[in-house]
């Protein structure tokens, strides 16, 4: 009889047998998108300006006013990019398959003008040539938004000649 | 605080599957000989830990192996585990053991055997629940996972952030990677050994994600170290030339990319690494180091892709912010230069990722100890600075060693 080299013996961790529970902070901040409107939360003791908002301020150590209106300001649909990446490869079948160049992909770190902080988003009407660190964008928003993250479709480049 | 000395270095070979051992064994493989070179036996010791990402190979309490494979029988034990800076956190873990006074001889190890587990599944466990509003509040996982797939897709945005930002290529990138897969070559320890690879074979490797290509990041490696850490007055007796620990420290941001469970970061730039320099101003303190660009011989810092290279020689403070391209482009950082760094050939080249945080201590020791081999440095390293990174580039370990220890 054949006797094998080496014992391996297959393990089962599934992630789904997990459960993660969070505090729904985020409830405002979609109603405000499902209106089109992008809101920031403002901490009521530094006033840091966090857009999507966050529970506690990490600057300060502050538990923000999630239910107090006057902390939640309206902020501004442009911004800058702070740093991007093109996909230029996707997971297929056997491994990686390089895109053609239009099938390529952008994305960015965004700041929004008037908070201080960052979020990802996906970048398009740009090309590879145009994108650049610093770049001023503007968001576009899906035609009938559901109160959703996704109701903020994507960015694209600021048009000057308005 | 007292002194404290690493007398004892080892480490398993590093490749991408070992089949012929289990996870203790590999560990064995390091443990072993920081015995044979000190004299030492597991009587010796007072205490132990250790440490690796148990989410990675899907096993628990490692620790269980202590006692029995690694020398540990009857001895206090504790297990550490940061992410990438694990190595590191499980180093300090001992390096206060000693310091405070508490025990006097430490065996400190760390390791992954990747090929036993699933990498990404365990990067599942640390993103996911940070994503449960992005599920919850139907955002677009696409972009998510299209962007963030694997630990590459956070360092892709650094890498195009510090090029915008120090004016360096993409060719940088590709000549810093050349370089290390290099010194690899000549490194017994190391995993992904390519003597006489060039920038033009890196640069015709597949791009990946802009702006990093194949030939930029790291292998999956299996592997394991183990350093023995003991007291000035045991010092002497056991190694003629031991290394010193002179100054440590840790300290973490938040995440650079995407804010906890959804909300915004005010990380906003994940090029400017504020927890390294922190952590590195605070351990050159303690170190007495006033001017690191002067006084550190050589540097090890965790570079798992090539774009890290520059902005951590920067961090770590060891020019000004936006000169170590150039200080690159002049031979600063070869085996033979001024500033040695990663002569081991760095994580990118070896990286079992619990281990690879304590290799850089480890790689650091051998410099000063005069014992690297055929990647000892040109010059002779007086004082060396080690570290490590992890969590979502948000947390640096820092360790600066030398050949003498603090006084005053």
């Amino acid at each position: 009889m054949d006797k094998k080299e080496h014992i391996s013996v297959p393990g089962q961790w599934p992630l789904s047998s997990y459960t993660w529970k969070t505090e729904r902070f985020l409830d405002k901040y979609v109603e405000g998108l499902k209106e089109k409107k992008i809101l920031g939360l403002k901490c009521p003791d530094c006033g840091t300006v966090y857009s999507p908002p966050v529970s506690i301020c990490a600057k300060c150590h502050t538990r923000m006013r999630l239910g107090e209106e006057a902390d939640w300001i309206r902020v501004s649909e442009m911004g800058s990019v702070i740093t991007y990446t093109v996909i230029y490869t996707d997971v297929a079948p056997g491994g990686l398959k390089d895109l053609a160049p239009e099938e390529r992909r952008f994305f960015a770190l965004i700041q929004l003008d008037d908070v201080d902080t960052h979020f990802l988003t996906e970048l398009k009407e740009v090309s590879e040539g145009e994108i650049s660190v610093g770049m001023r964008v503007q968001a576009v928003w899906v035609d009938e938004p559901q109160g959703a993250l996704s109701d903020l479709a994507h960015f694209v480049p600021v048009e000057w000649s308005i | 605080m007292r002194n404290v000395a690493v007398v004892g270095v080892g480490m398993s070979k590093h490749v991408s599957k070992r089949r012929d051992v289990n996870i203790p064994e590999l560990v064995y493989e390091a443990v072993r000989p920081c015995f044979d070179e000190t004299g030492l036996s597991p009587k010796d010791i007072d205490a132990l830990v250790t440490g690796n990402m148990p989410a990675f190979e899907g096993l628990n309490t490692p620790e269980l192996w202590g006692a029995g494979y690694w020398g540990g029988l009857r001895k206090p034990a504790l297990r550490i585990t940061t992410g990438g800076t694990t190595g590191m956190s499980v180093a300090h873990g001992a390096i206060y053991m000693v310091a405070s006074g508490l025990y006097d001889t430490v065996l400190t190890l760390a390791f992954e055997k990747q090929s036993d587990g699933d990498t990404t599944m365990g990067l599942n466990s640390v993103g996911l629940a940070d994503f449960a509003n992005v599920f919850e509040y139907k955002g677009d996982m696409e972009s998510v996972t299209l962007s963030f797939g694997g630990a590459i897709g956070l360092f892709v945005y650094q890498a195009a952030r510090y090029m915008a930002k120090s004016g360096c290529t993409i060719d940088h990138f590709d000549r810093a990677a050349a370089m290390l897969r290099n010194n690899a070559a000549k490194n017994p320890y190391a995993h992904l050994k390519q003597p006489g690879s060039t920038a033009e074979d890196i640069a015709a490797t597949r791009m990946l994600t802009y702006p990093l290509r194949y030939g930029h990041t790291c292998p999956a490696s299996d592997g394991a170290v183990a350093m023995i850490l003991t007291s000035e007055d045991r010092a002497g007796k056991i190694a003629d030339k031991p290394a010193w620990i002179k100054g440590l420290a840790a300290c973490s941001e938040v995440a650079t990319a995407i804010g906890e469970y959804g909300g915004g970061s005010i990380n906003i730039d994940p090029t400017e690494q504020r927890s390294c320099r922190f952590a590195a101003n605070k351990a050159y303190k303690m170190a007495g180091i006033e001017d690191p660009t002067r006084e550190i011989d050589l540097a090890e810092p965790y570079i798992p892709f090539a774009h890290l290279l520059f902005i951590y020689f920067e961090r770590l403070l060891l020019c000004k912010e936006g000169d170590a391209p150039r200080l690159f482009d002049e031979g600063v950082m070869d085996i033979e230069g001024d500033l040695p760094t990663c002569p081991s050939g760095a994580v990118m080249s070896t990286n079992a990722i619990g281990a690879s945080a304590m290799e850089r201590i480890a790689e650091c020791a051998l410099q000063i100890m005069g014992r690297a081999g055929e990647h000892q440095a040109s010059k002779e390293v007086h004082n060396a600075v080690a570290h490590g990174l992890g969590g979502a580039a948000n947390f640096n370990t820092v360790t600066v060693l030398g050949d003498k220890p603090n006084r005053g």
